[in-house]
């Protein structure tokens, strides 16, 4: 199987505990915090191994972000995630801390308050898994300890994979029109096939995001629409 | 004399690890009056803990607390805190890490995360838990570690209750 490449993410319903991604086909994949008995970290469900804050989003547009969900940057899979938190540590507000610093910096301590219990674990967190002398700055560290210190903070920030939902979202392909001229059927195809369905089942199959059409509810009843930039359906009519 | 020069360089050495603003920092701002956008904030000051790493939803089931000083902000003060925030470009301080198209009808927009790091005098805010306060405060960044959609430094607290 193709391994799917995302192209643009969002945060899912109810916020905070679940991310859509898009792939190119349009079909969707969530990742769920907690779901079929397996619950997945912040850091899995946005690929993004930092946690990183997607801030003006500047950082993010840089290093490939596709979308932001619960005011953090989600990347289209790990290793543009990992290269997005390699990037930030390069950055002068990082590199000039010692790894002692790098803690309080990084979980936002402010200066003056005593450390948190985070920080005092995050520190052994990074002594004990990179090895390195932690009153060394950032920007002292070689490439080969630069990976080590990253290894170590991703192991704080928690990797925790989830349950993950496959989701094809079919399109409309046709329609039919009845006796009033308005719509009655659509045409749906999916990866195999295509069906005719009533317009009250792919208004069901679009409000389950299964579909891809937008669920209009008017005073008169609910009636479909394409999405942005898609086929008027009216260039659609079997 | 000499000991005063070795006094200050001691100062300006310390305070460099310290305190936010950095040497360089301070010759932008010297160049550009602007360089430090200010706004003047009312609200309350709280103590809160928010969710950390891993799942970032509950302490209680077992995400890292990550405590906050937190000035819950009055309308008026948010509208100012919006503006302010909005004049930020990337040559501003810290520009590159803050959002300068956040509004006010962002989820707890009022909230406004305290960083005392502008000066080296600690501003002692936690003293005024609970109290209404007025502060002079600078924009600041957002650190990866962000739960509230603003930031400031303290420059200085200018009335209490």
């Amino acid at each position: 199987m193709n391994k799917k490449i995302f192209v643009r993410a969002e945060e899912g319903e109810p916020p905070g505990i679940s991310v859509v991604y898009y792939d190119t086909d349009g079909n969707k994949t969530i990742r769920y915090h907690d779901k079929n008995g397996k619950t997945g970290s912040h850091a899995w469900r946005n690929n993004n191994p930092g946690n990183l804050v997607y801030g003006d989003g500047s950082h993010a547009k840089e290093t490939g972000y596709i979308g932001k969900a619960k005011k953090r940057t989600v990347f289209p899979d790990y290793d543009t995630g990992k290269q997005s938190m390699r990037l930030l540590l390069k950055k002068e507000f990082y590199q000039k801390l010692t790894l002692n610093e790098l803690p309080r910096k990084y979980t936002g301590v402010k200066p003056g308050v005593p450390d948190t219990e985070e920080v005092i674990l995050y520190r052994k967190v990074i002594r004990v898994i990179s090895k390195l002398d932690m009153e060394r700055t950032v920007k002292s560290l070689n490439d080969e300890e630069y990976e080590k210190l990253l290894k170590a903070m991703e192991t704080h920030e928690g990797w925790i994979e989830g349950y993950e939902e496959f989701k094809v979202v079919q399109k409309i392909v046709g329609i039919r029109l009845n006796k009033k001229r308005t719509i009655s059927e659509y045409l749906v195809k999916d990866q195999k096939q295509e069906q005719w369905h009533l317009k009250d089942s792919a208004i069901a199959m679009a409000e389950d995001g299964r579909l891809h059409a937008i669920v209009v509810h008017a005073k008169t009843g609910a009636y479909l629409r394409p999405e942005d930039g898609a086929k008027s359906f009216k260039e659609l009519l079997c | 004399m000499k000991i005063k020069n070795f006094l200050s360089t001691l100062l300006l050495s310390f305070q460099a690890l310290i305190a936010e603003p950095t040497l360089e920092d301070q010759v932008k701002a010297a160049k550009n009056p602007e360089y430090y956008i200010h706004v003047v904030l009312t609200g309350v000051v709280k103590q809160m803990i928010f969710p950390g790493p891993p799942h970032f939803l509950s302490v209680e089931n077992g995400d890292w607390a990550e405590p906050r000083t937190i000035l819950k902000i009055d309308d008026a003060s948010l509208l100012r805190l919006v503006e302010a925030q909005s004049r930020v470009t990337p040559n501003h301080y810290l520009g590159e890490f803050i959002d300068p198209e956040i509004r006010e009808d962002e989820s707890d927009a009022n909230l406004v995360t305290l960083d005392s790091s502008f000066t080296e005098e600690p501003d002692k805010i936690e003293l005024y838990e609970n109290k209404i306060v007025t502060i002079d405060a600078v924009i600041s960044a957002q650190p990866t570690r962000c739960h509230t959609p603003f930031v400031v430094e303290i420059v200085e607290v200018l009335s209490h209750e």
